[in-house]
């Protein structure tokens, strides 16, 4: 066998290549030279009848020019095949008018999102994320919160309570077992094992006994926060909640700091934020009062820092609540809270 | 409740518009919902929260008027100095209480000789005006003094009770009494009553007896004034099912001093509006309590409010508010303050803290951002779900959020359960009857909902929790994770379309890349038989299941005609997973890897597992990697048959491979492969 150019192969094929004007005509090619039974499988075939010595040298450059090769016909290919460097879309080469290709991405559920938005806030001044069970003691959810069983403060909280297996309620040592009817049984949970100094957020489901319409829910979600220190001041609430209501609905929002009764943080708040719709103008959203409520808060009570074992002299502290769902409807201005819960997949998509 | 402006007046000058005071008492802890004009009088609507049981009456809120404006509180012209001088005390008439926990005070004034007719016009429109009907002029005269004072006052026709006695007492078991409204009562022991000498005539706090009801014809009448057990009035009005202006307020707490302005003013109008005279006065019940002394720390208030608190600021503020302080005579920085009873709320320094702090305003309240108080954590459980949420979102699956409560019927599906359901006491409804111990019959419920709405490709998943009862334990709470998958994928693979069905194997892929992602080893899909559910294990540990419900099940859901995957996994071991991963640094291969391929023909139903467990078991330390690389069936490949490809990726650390070293290990396991029986090479 006589010396064989690689050289002289590789120059024809880059004419070739170059003068392909179809993708036809340019896969023959490719068959031509790169296929099974192609130009450059017949110089590997020759490799064994070389001598020796040259057989190594040999299959480099085989290989040097099949890689060389490839590159050219990939190129070739991008850059439609055809006379000159591009031929006009729809012809035969690429439409990039075609739909792109992808794994279309799924959602997450719009509910996570606005929670995963508040703790985020949180979290950027310090507040560390807990979640806690739903299944709940009468003694977390209402007595170790300063909420006396047969006041009538009990009403807001209206509670399912767990059945046992041969009737009546079913127990703990903490008493009663109940769905947990806010995310405030945390406090107690995190304060007895814990020692301040504390910053906590906790988001979750809670349940209470609502007939389902546009605006209740049976089930809902709530994010408690608390902070406890030293010298924790009610400049502080004021501080934490201000900086969470603008980084949620925008810097240019008015806020207001009402008085208002809960059994478990004394003082205590209700904190309105100026109409997101009307701009405090008065419009259906806000009952014509220009203001919306989104959060409860307040000091924490003694009698709350006494059941968990803290000295009310040494620490103060204050906690919040919101509703998350109540959050997300105003934010997207979405007017049913059933759709939160519908999953309709063109509803998901949407966030 | 409704106050009227003018009424308001009557206890404190008011400069200020009604939108003004409308807006004070809001920043006080009054929210004001809507002013209304109406008739020269403005109709405040105010939400009182349910610790300020003083403040549901006119002049309770003429008080917070008083103190938020600045202006002083004064009783009407002429109230509490110039009193009707009862003749007898306790004569010809006894008050009888079973129990001074259940009615800790009971007044009974007997006025004879009453005129009983329509009333004046300014008490009927008075009235009228915050949304009572006038009825006669002493049953308005009640109400008056009701919404003036706040104690509920209940007036009985004097001759309708027999025996010359009212006794306070538990009903008995199945008497009966005919209310006010005319609805016929079987009342329970649960229940407290008035009764004269032979009958009920009244519910105790809730409402008065239609026989006794003062009428035109009335010319004697008790004027009750009471004070009855809160959670009694309670219960009792949850039992027959009437809430009252009456009952509302008794629940949330009378006191004495509130009961008497009630009762003298009723009593003064009714001597002038009725005319008659009140000749006996009764009072039974407990000691009536001292007014309660709580110190007050000033620099503990400036601390916990961060405002400078002078004395003088705080004695005007709590004094403006009708708590009479005092000085400590050995500290400066204590107050003594003494809480009027009908401040039952004001218990401690944080209830005059909260007095101080609304008065004096919120909005004047510095705000200031805190020191950093928590520690840094790293990655936690709940960054580890939302890692999750969007790792799973990437791979298509739509995250919903389903009730937790599900109806009975839903436990049937899947068969298997970790434990006893745990039911709901008190159910609103059938459909929220027990607490799901599987998320997968909500996903099927939105597989089923959104095939309806002719929505196809439905990729869902949650991460929620299941509850069950076990022996050992009452209740367990666990987080899972639930995929769904139904439909076909329709997709472009730049020339055309391509479409798959979604099955199981969708649901095993994100499962696997999840897993991979956690860093949980030695994950394994099982499936014991052809159409059993496949098992999802790591190591040994079985973490949860892929189902395809049967037909059945299927239709149960009101899915027909297709095929849907389910799954749910526990979702712990797979956080603990992650959040204890600690990834090392792999140097990368120094040496070039040879790949062999193996094509073979085998029976269908051997699994492509056995293929792989062989190859690794022969190939020793060099075979690095098997792979499957082409499966199909064919012309080529005989009846019950599949032809796989299989690569064999082979690899030195210290070395380049050469051909010759690789032949007799790849030989070995084509030919480990080739005795296996419905195997054959190809």
């Amino acid at each position: 066998m006589s010396v064989i150019d690689i050289d002289a192969v590789q120059k024809t094929a880059e004419e070739e290549i170059a003068g392909a004007d179809s993708s036809a005509s340019l896969e023959d090619l490719q068959n031509k030279y790169l296929g099974r039974k192609g130009i450059l499988s017949g110089l590997t075939g020759v490799i064994p009848t070389l001598p020796v010595e040259e057989r190594a040298a040999f299959g480099k450059k085989v290989n040097a020019l099949k890689n060389i090769l490839l590159a050219a016909f990939e190129q070739k290919k991008a850059a439609g095949a055809g006379p000159g460097a591009r031929i006009s879309v729809g012809q035969s080469g690429m439409d990039i008018s075609l739909p792109g290709i992808s794994q279309p991405a799924g959602s997450v559920h719009l509910i996570t999102q606005v929670a995963e938005e508040i703790t985020g806030l949180f979290a950027k001044m310090g507040f560390s994320v807990e979640e806690g069970p739903e299944i709940e003691s009468e003694f977390n959810n209402f007595s170790g919160l300063n909420i006396p069983l047969e006041h009538p403060s009990r009403d807001t909280f209206d509670t399912f309570y767990l059945k046992a297996p041969g009737g009546g309620t079913l127990e703990s040592g903490d008493g009663k077992l109940l769905l947990r009817s806010h995310t405030s049984p945390m406090q107690i949970r995190v304060m007895r094992a814990k020692k301040p100094p504390l910053a906590v957020v906790v988001p979750g489901r809670v349940y209470r006994p609502d007939a389902v319409d546009a605006s209740h829910s049976f089930m809902f979600n709530q994010l408690e926060g608390f902070l406890v220190d030293k010298n924790v001041s009610f400049s502080h609430l004021k501080g934490v909640l201000e900086a969470f209501a603008r980084g949620i609905f925008g810097e240019d929002i008015r806020l207001r700091f009402r008085p208002h009764f809960f059994p478990f943080t004394e003082p205590s708040v209700e904190m309105d934020v100026s109409c997101i719709i009307c701009k405090s103008k008065g419009c259906p959203l806000c009952g014509r009062k220009g203001w919306l409520e989104i959060l409860g808060a307040g000091m924490i009570h003694p009698n709350v820092f006494r059941n968990v074992g803290y000295d009310p002299g040494k620490y103060s502290g204050f906690a919040f609540g919101m509703g998350v769902d109540r959050i997300a409807l105003l934010k997207y201005g979405i007017d049913d809270i059933r759709l939160l819960f519908q999953n309709d997949i063109r509803f998901l998509r949407q966030f | 409740m409704k106050f009227s402006y003018n009424w308001l007046k009557d206890f404190v000058d008011i400069k200020a518009d009604a939108e003004a005071l409308a807006q004070k008492l809001t920043m006080a802890g009054h929210e004001v919902g809507s002013v209304e004009p109406l008739d020269g009088d403005f109709i405040l609507e105010a939400e009182i929260t349910s610790n300020r049981a003083d403040c549901f009456c006119m002049s309770g809120m003429a008080r917070e008027a008083a103190a938020v404006l600045g202006g002083k509180f004064k009783a009407p012209a002429g109230f509490f100095k110039d009193m009707p001088k009862i003749s007898k005390v306790s004569a010809g008439f006894s008050v009888s209480l079973d129990s001074a926990v259940d009615c800790p005070l009971y007044t009974a004034t007997l006025i004879k000789g009453v005129k009983v007719g329509p009333s004046p016009e300014w008490l009927r429109r008075r009235l009228e005006s915050i949304g009572c009907r006038s009825i006669n002029n002493l049953v308005d005269i009640t109400n008056y003094a009701l919404f003036e004072w706040g104690a509920p006052l209940h007036a009985f026709d004097l001759d309708k009770l027999s025996g010359g006695r009212v006794n306070v007492r538990r009903a008995r078991q199945g008497e009966t009494l005919v209310t006010i409204d005319g609805k016929k009562n079987i009342l329970t022991p649960e229940i407290l009553v008035i009764a004269d000498a032979g009958r009920p005539v009244a519910a105790a706090g809730i409402m008065g007896g239609a026989e006794s009801e003062v009428s035109g014809s009335t010319v004697n009448v008790l004027l009750e004034g009471a004070i009855f057990d809160p959670v009694l009035v309670r219960k009792g009005r949850q039992l027959m099912a009437a809430q009252t202006e009456a009952s509302y307020r008794f629940e949330r707490g009378v006191d004495a001093e509130r009961v008497r302005a009630s009762v003298e003013r009723a009593l003064m109008l009714i001597l002038s509006i009725c005319g008659g005279s009140a000749e006996v006065r009764v009072q039974k019940g407990a000691k009536i309590p001292r007014r309660k002394q709580v110190r007050f720390s000033l620099s503990r208030a400036e601390t916990l409010l961060n405002i400078k608190l002078p004395r003088k600021l705080a004695s005007k503020i709590l004094s403006g508010l009708g708590f009479t302080v005092g000085k400590s005579a050995s500290d400066p920085d204590i107050l003594t303050v003494e809480v009027p009873l009908y401040r039952k709320d004001v218990q401690q320094q944080a209830d005059l803290e909260e007095e101080i702090a609304r008065i004096y305003g919120y909005d004047r309240i510095p705000s200031v951002q805190p020191p950093v108080v928590s520690g840094l954590s790293g990655l936690t459980a709940w960054q580890c779900v939302l890692e999750i949420k969007n790792l799973l979102s990437g791979q298509g699956f739509n995250e919903t959020v389903t009730y937790s409560l599900v109806d009975r019927r839903s436990l049937e599906f899947p068969a298997e359960k970790p434990g006893e359901a745990i039911e709901i006491l008190n159910p609103l409804s059938r459909e929220q009857e027990v607490l799901r111990t599987s998320v997968m019959p909500g996903l099927l419920r939105c597989l089923a909902y959104n095939l309806n709405q002719k929505q196809e490709e439905l990729r869902l998943f949650e991460i929620a929790d299941i509850y069950y009862r076990t022996a050992s334990a009452a209740r367990n709470e666990e987080r899972v994770l639930a995929l769904a998958v139904c439909g076909t994928r329709r997709y472009f693979n730049g020339e055309t379309f391509r479409e798959d069905s979604l099955g199981p194997l969708h649901i095993k892929g994100v499962l696997e890349m999840l897993f991979a992602w956690a860093g949980l080893r030695d994950c394994s899909f099982r499936q014991h038989s052809v159409g059993m559910d496949i098992s999802v294990y790591a190591g040994k540990e079985r973490l949860g299941e892929i189902i395809i419900p049967n037909k059945k099940q299927a239709a149960a859901a009101d899915i027909k005609n297709r095929i849907v995957v389910l799954a749910e996994i526990k979702l712990e071991p797979v956080l603990r997973a992650r959040l204890s991963l600690q990834k090392k640094f792999r140097k990368l291969p120094l040496y070039p890897a040879i790949i062999r391929d193996i094509s073979l023909s085998l029976r269908e139903e051997i699994p492509l597992r056995e293929i792989f467990t062989v190859a690794v078991q022969s190939g020793g330390v060099l075979l690095k990697e098997v792979k499957l690389t082409d499966i199909y069936k064919g012309e080529q490949i005989s009846p019950g048959h599949k032809g796989l490809t299989v690569s064999c990726v082979y690899r030195s650390e210290e070395k380049t491979l050469t051909e010759e070293e690789i032949a007799p290990v790849h030989a070995g396991i084509v030919d480990a492969l080739s005795v296996r029986p419905g195997v054959s090479l190809r």
